[in-house]
């Protein structure tokens, strides 16, 4: 049947934004002005008209959804060749502008037609007792051949002057082919097109219909909306705000997979990256690149559950616990990344009870410069309810056991981000230039002003008080001074290296008199995170790795688990043997056999191997190049050589329990130093401890602060040079 | 701002009418044209292609700065000699066998020419010898083909399966792209580049053209063209 009258209408913002040039556009005016010289010109050429027919799926075009015999109707219309010629002409001539905008015209035409003839359609669909059911969409639903059948359907006798190509492609260029799934019922037309079942992304017209998402978490059946064009990350961050985004969305982290149980999410580039075929086929996608196509069933939340924390102070033997002190108190090492706490009996020093939790802030990104940004674009109160939450949780988790047991205060060691974020500080000057932070001195409120209600419920004494520790500058905070408090660098004649390597390489070189502390952009390569197979300290994480000059490789993991994945300490040791064994040049290049795959290191009980890759290697050298610079630079500045360092104190969870020697052997530290290391394990929480107890600390901590003194590595002038040296993979 | 800058920054602000201007103005003050035309207009064309690419313009922006390099260029060759080099190198463009769409083939055209590109454009329905004998006849450096149909795909292939039949497919740079092509596409027909917009294809062209040529690109890119 052929359509009469198909008088569209045309707006002019319409074609404007199918070029992307939106109102906002600088250029809008000038290209409006354009548009009005030709559009009645245009208008006038455009030869509309288009008919349609009802019909069956012939044999050669059939999927295995539309089987052969299905009931369709075809619709094909056209603007006429009229506009293509005219078109050709602003090309031919140079015009691009003119050309792009008549091009532009002419399909917007095309579209608003459908509204003309949709009636008709309906109007025929009525008469013959059915109805619609879906539009489906040519070549994802049905293959390019679809247009021929159309072509024969309708018929030539309809279609005056219409020719199709062996390509199966209409003559003039401006026509369309739709097609209909027909139903039973007869009052179902569901004509309009889903801009989700659509790949055309970056379609200017593009608007997106919501779609349920069904989401097994921790045993629990959950269902969510996914709407707009968000990604299922966002709707999981949605429902819950916690939920980890390593490396802030950027899809390499690895860290964010689901796996899809039901419906279609097309693998991303990023997904092809990060998993095999057969894992994709298996339905694992990067949540933070998958955009689902319709409803999905889906599993999240196979993370980080049961992150390892250090909580073990090798230096606690120090404390100075005063047989007066009565009571309990708690102890917190506020990280970045994890929270640790420890509940202690302030008479004898005696650790009663130690929890720890991962730091649900990681939604928004693992590293400190990520949250800054979050809190300077409205997200400061929501990471302040995130870090309250976590805190109140842990000291509740801490008295839980505890009958009668009530804590008087709370000593807090956290880095200055850290702690404004828990105060509610803005951090707007804490991520760029001055770098000042608000307030860097102790810190003292009751439980109500410091942890918000949140706390009041969790099992303090209503007068507890509780204590932030002071920091030094933005970036040398007080889980260092916390540190250096812990290691008595206010008694040390001795100059002495104190390292803490996470996430922040945070270092600090002095003694009593003068101590020089610093903090350098490690990234997350140290915790696992932007590595391929990387994962925190959890059980299972390979933490030891041992290749023999065969090629024959052993690894041990954390618990003795079988293997899940690779975390920093595992990172360095395999960089180390690679190197010491060939299959890594000075420069970090992989042996070319394993530069594309990535060198197998060990299978997951799954069989799924656990692969190192160059990219990993690279993350690597940018971690560890960054921490040797910051070294080599605080020994220039202090003015003096690698021997006059008389002990190095290396903190917190990566370097405990790792082979020092093959540290060394990647240059990540001067190999003269290796006989003075001693690891002491988490001196954040142990500082937050003597702090709690020793009367003598405040005053301590005092006089480490009045001779640290900050050290920007980026204004440095030697930085780059130093930083580009250490990149290599030299003793 | 020297007057060299300002012909690169008005380029990227499509000002049509300072471009001739202060191309005009240059000519008259003694500059090789040669080098106007590099480190003005060229130079100005390729760093709106980095900012196409960083989502920091878009395709109006584009399109209104090659009408500005049209008028630049339109000046400008009157007055080049014959060492001057006014093309990087020549370019047969078409729409395949079987596939009559070409806006965007339009759209590579334009961006080819404001990159520096002699262009032969043969329209569409293009078949093989016609790509072939074209390229031979204009000594060609680049054979590029746009696909818009899933259909009409494999005629890329046919045409590269007939460069090595006559034994010329090393003779030519091979880039394809439409919207149903991909890179996994390109390597199985065995093209040589494949790229996803008009943009790309003119910045990875230059750089194809320019390594075969052994020679530097002029301007020192964001989006990782090799100087």
């Amino acid at each position: 049947m052929k359509f009469t009258s198909l008088q569209a209408e045309l707006s002019n913002e319409k074609i404007l934004k199918k070029l992307n040039c939106t109102m906002e556009s600088p250029l809008h005016d000038e290209f409006l002005e354009e548009l009005l010289e030709i559009k009645d010109k245009a208008r006038g050429l455009l030869r509309p008209y288009g008919a349609m027919a009802f019909g069956t799926i012939p044999k050669q075009i059939a999927t295995e959804e539309y089987p052969e015999g299905t009931r369709v109707a075809y619709v094909i219309t056209t603007v006429g060749d009229g506009i293509s010629k005219y078109i050709e002409e602003y090309f031919n001539e140079g015009d691009y502008v003119k050309g792009m905008l008549a091009d532009a015209l002419a399909d917007i035409y095309l579209f608003e037609m459908e509204k003309c003839w949709g009636h008709a359609l309906m109007e025929e669909c009525r008469k013959a007792g059915c109805g619609i059911s879906r539009r489906l969409e040519i070549p994802q639903d049905l293959p390019m051949e679809t247009q021929r059948a159309a072509f024969e359907a309708i018929g030539e006798q309809e279609l005056t002057d219409m020719r199709l190509s062996e390509g199966f492609m209409f003559y003039p260029v401006k026509s369309i082919c739709h097609v209909f799934l027909l139903s039973k019922e007869a009052e179902q037309f569901e004509i309009d097109h889903n801009c989700r079942t659509c790949h055309n992304r970056s379609c200017n017209m593009r608007q997106i219909q919501p779609v349920t998402l069904k989401v097994h978490r921790k045993g629990s059946l959950f269902v969510l909306e996914n709407i707009g064009d968000e990604t299922i990350l966002d709707t999981l961050q949605r429902e819950w705000p916690d939920y980890s985004a390593v490396c802030g969305k950027r899809g390499t982290c690895g860290k964010c997979r689901v796996r899809i149980l039901h419906g279609q999410v097309l693998p991303s580039p990023e997904d092809r990256d990060c998993f095999t075929e057969e894992e994709l086929n298996a339905g694992w996608r990067l949540s933070c690149k998958a955009y689902p196509l319709t409803g999905c069933e889906l599993e999240a939340s196979f993370g980080e559950e049961g992150f390892a924390v250090l909580t073990t102070g090798e230096k606690t033997e120090r404390l100075g616990a005063s047989a007066d002190a009565k009571g309990y108190g708690i102890a917190v090492d506020m990280g970045t990344t994890t929270l640790a706490a420890q509940l202690i009996e302030l008479s004898s020093g005696r650790v009663l009870e130690t929890a720890v939790s991962v730091n649900h802030q990681r939604s928004f990104g693992a590293d400190v410069i990520s949250r800054i940004q979050a809190s300077n674009t409205g997200k400061k109160e929501e990471l302040r309810r995130l870090i309250r939450e976590d805190l109140a949780q842990l000291i509740e988790r801490l008295l839980a056991q505890q009958e009668g047991i009530r804590a008087k205060a709370v000593c807090i060691a956290g880095n200055t981000t850290m702690g404004h974020l828990l105060m509610g500080y803005s951090c707007e000057t804490l991520g760029r230039l001055p770098f000042a932070p608000v307030n860097i001195e102790e810190i003292a409120g009751s439980v109500r002003e410091i942890l918000g209600k949140e706390a009041e419920q969790a099992g303090l004494l209503e007068e507890a008080e509780v204590r932030l520790l002071p920091g030094i500058s933005a970036f040398v905070g007080a889980d260092i001074t916390a540190g250096l408090l812990t290691c008595g660098f206010d008694k040390r004649e001795e100059v002495s290296l104190f390292l803490d390597l996470g996430t922040n390489g945070e270092m600090a070189l002095g003694n009593k008199e003068r101590i020089y502390a610093t903090s350098t952009a490690a990234g997350p390569a140290f915790e696992g995170g932007n590595i391929h197979c990387g994962c925190g300290s959890i059980p299972g994480a390979i933490c030891h790795v041992r290749i023999e000059a065969d090629g024959n490789i052993s690894t041990e993991t954390i618990d003795g688990k079988p293997p899940v994945g690779l975390c920093g300490t595992g990172l360095v040791e395999a960089a180390a043997e690679l190197l010491r064994n060939g299959f890594l040049d000075e420069t970090g290049r992989l042996d070319k056999a394993y530069a594309k795959e990535g060198f197998p290191l060990a299978r997951t009980e799954e069989g799924e191997l656990l692969l190192l890759t160059q990219k990993d290697i690279r993350e690597l050298q940018l971690a560890k190049a960054a921490v040797r610079a910051g070294i080599t630079i605080l020994t220039h500045k202090y003015g003096i050589c690698w021997e006059d360092i008389r002990h190095v104190f290396l903190a917190g969870g990566f370097g405990y329990g790792m082979d020092l020697k093959k540290a060394a052997r990647i240059g990540l530290l001067p190999g003269v130093l290796l006989d003075r290391v001693e690891v002491v394990g988490n001196t954040a929480l142990s500082g937050a401890k003597l702090y709690l107890m020793d009367p003598e600390a405040v005053r301590r901590l005092g006089a480490i602060r009045r001779v640290s003194r900050e050290t920007a590595l980026a204004r440095e002038p030697e930085f780059q040079d130093c930083y580009v040296d250490a990149m290599y993979f030299e003793e | 701002m020297s007057l060299i800058q300002e012909i690169s920054e008005n380029i990227q602000l499509g000002k049509a009418k300072n471009v001739r201007h202060l191309v005009s103005r240059a000519l008259e003050e003694g500059i090789e044209p040669q080098r106007i035309l590099n480190e003005g207009l060229l130079t100005g064309m390729l760093a709106l292609g980095d900012k196409f690419k960083m989502d920091e313009v878009f395709v109006p922006e584009v399109l209104v700065a090659s009408r500005a390099m049209n008028v630049g260029l339109t000046i400008l060759e009157k007055h080049l000699v014959d060492e001057d080099e006014p093309f990087v190198g020549k370019v047969v463009l078409g729409t395949v066998r079987g596939d009559w769409h070409d806006i965007g083939k339009h759209m590579v055209s334009m961006m080819l020419r404001s990159v520096g590109f002699e262009v032969t454009d043969i329209g569409y329905d293009a078949d093989a010898e016609l790509f072939l004998d074209t390229a031979e006849e204009i000594h060609a450096d680049i054979i590029c083909m746009s696909a818009l149909l899933t259909t009409t795909m494999p005629s890329m292939g046919e045409v590269i399966q007939a460069m090595e039949k006559r034994g010329i497919r090393n003779k030519y740079i091979v880039m394809i792209g439409g919207a149903p092509v991909n890179d996994q596409f390109a390597r199985e027909i065995e093209a040589d580049i494949y790229t996803s917009d008009a943009v790309s294809c003119a910045q990875a062209a230059r750089k194809a053209v320019l390594e075969k040529k052994g020679k530097h690109e002029i301007h020192e890119s964001a989006s990782g063209i090799v100087k």
